[in-house]
């Protein structure tokens, strides 16, 4: 495999989502290959840096609050009955 | 156990993600407030139609994006192609590279990006690859989950997923550049 087109798989690599095959042959070339190790550690970098910048998951309490009251105002009118 | 009952045990547990995302998608509070709120309500009515045991969340994200799309009439499924340049691939590490400094400079580059610097290069995307980055980065979604959630197939969503990611680079390599982070050696 050429380093062109293993940096074509850079990112369903990284993501997991290469067939087995796939998969062995990127890694066996990024193992071998210096470059293609330093591309896709760096690659990989980047893509934890998005992952832990973009992950917060806050929610205000009060918004919290309003969706259940919505939520239980929407079945007492009679919406969504109970199932069995 | 009543709908109801079920219904907040197992959908509400998923409201922080989705406001995340929704706060994402909007870019402001109050809007990503209304869509969250407007995503439970749809979702509370529709949940008789919930197929148990299939993915509840990826359920919700559809839901989202759908009242997303809707509400703010972006053309997600038909992004023009001048919406976003093709940019080349390792568009950050080159640039690194070419700056000199070597591994440890481009390691105090990566770590001086602050979250929020990340957060403002998301929500500058346009949002036919603002979405599928958000899925993917944010929510750790398959891209297959992706292609349900935005009803496109597959390939789209890897190529938006791919040449998102590198406008981020992009944006993120203005931010060095305006704070000097690139700048500090000859």
């Amino acid at each position: 495999m050429k380093c062109e087109r293993a940096f074509q798989y850079v990112y369903s690599y990284l993501d997991g989502e290469l067939r087995y095959t796939q998969r062995v042959m990127v890694h066996r070339h990024v193992r071998r290959c210096e470059g293609c190790g330093v591309s896709f550690d760096f690659e990989r970098r980047v893509l934890a840096l998005f992952k832990r910048a973009v992950s917060d998951t806050e929610i205000p309490p009060e918004l919290f609050d309003r969706l259940r009251a919505l939520v239980r105002r929407e079945g007492d009118a009679g919406g969504i009955g109970p199932t069995a | 156990m009543a709908q109801r009952e079920l219904f907040e045990r197992d959908a509400m547990s998923f409201a922080p993600q989705l406001y995340s995302a929704a706060l994402r998608m909007t870019r402001n509070r109050s809007d990503a407030e209304d869509l969250t709120q407007e995503t439970f309500l749809k979702a509370y009515r529709a949940y008789h139609t919930f197929e148990e045991g299939t993915n509840l969340r990826a359920w919700l994200y559809r839901i989202l994006t759908n009242t997303f799309i809707n509400n703010y009439r972006r053309n997600l499924r038909r992004p023009q192609q001048t919406e976003l340049d093709e940019l080349e691939d390792r568009f950050l590490h080159r640039r690194l590279v070419e700056s000199g400094g070597g591994k440890s400079a481009e390691d105090e580059v990566l770590a001086g990006f602050v979250d929020e610097e990340v957060r403002e290069a998301l929500e500058a995307l346009p949002e036919a690859f603002r979405l599928p980055v958000l899925l993917a980065d944010a929510q750790g979604f398959s891209y297959k989950e992706i292609a349900e959630i935005l009803e496109i197939p597959i390939g789209t969503v890897m190529s938006r997923l791919h040449r998102g990611r590198k406008a981020l680079q992009k944006r993120l390599w203005e931010f060095a550049r305006q704070r000097g982070l690139t700048e500090q050696r000859p």
